[in-house]
């Protein structure tokens, strides 16, 4: 599986986003265009287009997968579909931010970014 | 901005129908959060060129999604091309009809237009030196400028008279022979009919020469 995870990487940054997103909790679409924005601190945000485009993709390869909307949203508009992280996902993501992160330190070994301080490390 | 949204749901309507289940409710939803959230016209504006822009890209890019997504049900296994395309062609049997009515014509007019550039343009005619074989017409240079006649000044006829001289004068052929053809009515038995005629004679004496 480990093998399959490592053909999924590098995952393409909507798609990284879009699992980061669900990391905090099922989501639908709108829900999740979002928390993308929140996550990346801009207005700028992917249209439905987009959204659905790596939606699909990522639902085909088993990272995420529809689900009930939770308890107490019953009422919220009928047309939304939910989504989750599956555990494949999660292990996906996972080792993308771990591939990230490895890039990440390699730009701070060689001055690219600045090293966090040593407080908040 | 009714009209924007009829736009972009119609535009949604053209996804693949394997996706448009799995998606178009949720993009309208989306589309109408954003332009809820969009405070002015020019902001309403630009949700909607974005929006179609990403319903421009998931056609495209969904365009096959059926394929993309299960390559392994459409080609693997015993279901052969064959079969594949034996399915599509009976789930849509208008369509189908359609279709093989057009090769069909296609195919038959082709075919008819070959047999006649065969005939015409590629078979020999059927005597040996084929190609020595050639058509002469006297020409009448008056008529080069007549109003009626010019088209034909260089295709007139030979009389029977002329047509036996110019054969006992000629030293480039080997042989020649008058040839004449018209129409006519035939009548008789039922309705009159136009008919092709076509006289030739048969080798007359003193219009051949040795070679």
């Amino acid at each position: 599986m480990d093998g399959h995870i490592a053909e999924l990487l590098p995952l393409p940054n909507l798609s990284t986003l879009v699992l980061l997103a669900l990391a905090e909790g099922d989501a639908h679409g709108w829900a999740i265009i979002r928390r993308i924005r929140e996550i990346e601190g801009t207005t700028r945000t992917p249209s439905s287009g987009s959204l659905y485009i790596a939606m699909l993709r990522l639902e085909d390869q088993g990272l995420v997968e529809e689900t009930s909307a939770p308890e107490g949203i019953q009422g919220d508009d009928a047309r939304r579909r939910y989504y989750r992280l599956t555990a494949f996902g999660r292990r996906v993501l996972e080792a993308e931010m771990d591939r990230l992160t490895r890039l990440v330190r390699r730009a701070q070994e060689w001055n690219v970014v600045a090293r966090p301080a040593r407080g908040h490390a | 901005m009714k009209a924007g949204r009829a736009v972009f749901a119609a535009t949604l309507r053209l996804l693949p129908s394997a996706v448009r289940a799995r998606v178009v409710e949720e993009m309208q939803a989306i589309y109408d959060a954003r332009m809820a959230e969009a405070s002015n016209a020019r902001a309403r504006l630009v949700v909607w060129v974005t929006e179609m822009w990403g319903a421009a890209a998931a056609l495209w890019r969904l365009r096959s999604w059926r394929r993309v997504a299960q390559p392994t049900r459409a080609f693997d296994g015993e279901l052969s091309d064959v079969r594949l395309a034996f399915r599509g062609l009976t789930r849509r049997p208008g369509a189908s009809v359609l279709a093989v009515l057009t090769v069909g014509l296609g195919i038959g007019s082709a075919s008819a237009m070959f047999s006649v550039v065969d005939g015409v343009l590629l078979r020999p005619l059927p005597w040996p030196d084929a190609d020595r074989v050639v058509a002469i017409y006297p020409t009448i240079e008056e008529w080069r400028t007549h109003p009626s006649l010019s088209a034909s000044w260089d295709r007139a006829r030979f009389s029977p008279p002329e047509f036996a001289d110019w054969a006992k004068r000629q030293m480039s052929f080997a042989a020649a022979t008058p040839l004449a053809s018209f129409t006519r009515h035939l009548t008789g038995r039922g309705p009159a009919e136009l008919v092709s005629v076509g006289v030739a004679s048969m080798d007359p004496p003193g219009h051949r020469r040795s070679s």
